[in-house]
Order: structure tokens, then C-alpha cells, then sequence
């Protein structure tokens, strides 16, 4: 089984925005408990085959065109599978 | 089955007053996943008010319970919301789980406070936090998590770097 480890909480509080955005818009005061998260020598394993950038790509848009964005690539796969099963005989 | 138009669900419940919090694969999308989900996960107030504008919102589009057999006697009104806590259905916009109470989060009323704000075509509605997602998502344990939960870390590492 995997080790999972728990997260701690600490009593910090803190401003936070939409990182990577850039945009004043979706800056939000948040008074938060923050979770920290421990490092997990499993994720750390699987976080080395992440392709950052994409990631980075992602990070460039609003979390409104990020959704947008995601909405498209599901109605494609749709279109592409509704297409596919149309043409198998 | 169709495939479900996000952005059309939120904005149904938006405008319909209704309290929720985006958790799950929609909300990792909105923190910069590249992943692609299928179904949107909502973690909803369990409070009178907020179930009643939640059945109203929803009797639209018709919820039944997804993968049930057709003609069951099931009617998503106040009193099976009420009588349930977590439903995952089906409806005319597509595939939306309703969680009253969600592992290593607990409920909306603790998860609002550090939830943050984003906006659909002008209106705001609630996302959880990067952090409580990954924690939610460790909480759950699921080993078809783990490329998932590293790539919230990746970003968690990303939006460290960019403060």
C-alpha cells in the first residue's frame, strides 16, 4: 500500500490570489488555516513525469478561460469518439 | 450519454442562488490542471434554505441517479435530498456529484472559509483552495490519484515560485 502521509494545519493567515493569473479580479481575502502539505516520497516519484509546460501554459490564462479551455477539449473527444464509432462497420 | 457542459452547470446553480464549492477534477482544471475530467464534483450546503433553491435549480434538467435502471421512482426534490447526503447524477447537461460531506474536508461550512473566488461570465462562485483539494484527494487514497495528486503539486510548486 501506498504511504499516505496527513497534512498538518498551522494558524497562519494570509492573503491569497489566483497565482498565476496575474489578474486583481480573482483576488480574494481568505483568513485560512493553512494546510501544509508533507512532502510524499511516492508523489515525489510520479511529480517527476509531470510536463510542467503545460502546466505554465495553463497558469497563463483565467481560471474562467481554464475551464472554457478544458470544456472545448472534452466536446472534441466527444466529437472524435461519436465520429469513430460511426465509422467501425 | 452527453457530455457535461461545466460552465452551464455552474451558471444554472449560480443564478439560482444556490451555495456550493467546486472540489474535484473541475476544480483542479480552474487551479491549472491539465487534465481532463468528465462529471463536476460540488461540495453544497446542507442547510433548509440551500437545499430547497438546490432541487428548484436543478428540477430543470432533470437529475436521476446515474447508472440506475430507467423508471426507478426517484424524484430529486427537497426530501430525498434531505433524506441523502451524496448523490452522483445525471442530468440534461451532464454528469454532477452532489457531496453534502467529503473526506479530508469535511463539510461546506468548513471548507468555505479559505475556499477561494472565481468568476463565469461576470458572476462569482466558490472553488476550493489548491491545497485542501490536495489534501482532499490524499484523504481519499485512491491510487488513480497519484499522477493527479503530483500534478497539484507541481502547480502547488509552480504558484510558489511565481510569489
Amino acid at each position: 500500500m501506498f504511504a499516505w502521509r496527513g497534512h498538518a494545519i498551522d494558524d497562519q493567515s494570509s492573503l491569497t490570489a489566483w497565482p498565476g493569473s496575474g489578474r486583481t479580479q480573482y483576488t480574494t481575502l481568505v483568513t485560512e488555516a493553512r494546510i501544509v502539505i508533507e512532502p510524499d516520497p511516492v508523489i515525489e516519484v510520479f511529480k517527476k513525469d509531470i510536463d510542467r509546460t503545460l502546466l505554465r501554459a495553463n497558469l497563463k490564462l483565467s481560471p474562467e478561460e481554464r475551464l472554457r479551455k478544458m470544456q472545448s477539449a472534452v466536446s472534441g473527444l466527444r466529437l472524435l469518439r461519436e465520429a469513430y464509432a460511426k465509422s467501425r462497420p | 450519454m452527453t457530455a457535461t457542459d461545466f460552465p452551464a452547470l455552474i451558471t444554472l446553480l449560480t443564478e439560482g442562488g444556490v451555495e456550493f464549492i467546486v472540489i474535484g477534477g473541475v476544480a483542479a482544471t480552474i487551479h491549472g490542471s491539465a487534465h481532463i475530467t468528465v462529471d463536476l464534483d460540488l461540495l453544497y450546503r446542507r442547510s433548509p434554505d440551500n437545499i430547497e433553491r438546490l432541487a428548484t435549480a436543478l428540477a430543470p434538467i432533470r437529475p436521476y441517479l446515474r447508472g440506475a435502471p430507467e423508471g426507478l421512482p426517484f424524484h430529486f426534490d427537497t426530501a430525498t435530498i434531505h433524506r441523502g447526503l451524496n448523490f452522483t447524477l445525471q442530468t440534461t447537461l451532464g454528469a454532477l456529484d452532489l457531496l453534502g460531506e467529503v473526506a479530508g474536508a469535511g463539510t461546506y461550512d468548513k471548507v468555505l472559509p479559505e475556499a477561494e473566488t472565481a468568476l463565469l461570465a461576470g458572476r462569482p462562485f466558490h472553488c476550493v483552495s489548491l491545497r485542501r483539494l490536495i489534501a482532499m484527494k490524499r484523504a481519499a487514497g485512491r491510487p488513480k490519484d497519484l499522477n493527479v495528486i503530483a500534478e497539484l503539486e507541481a502547480l502547488l510548486e509552480e504558484h510558489e515560485r511565481d510569489e
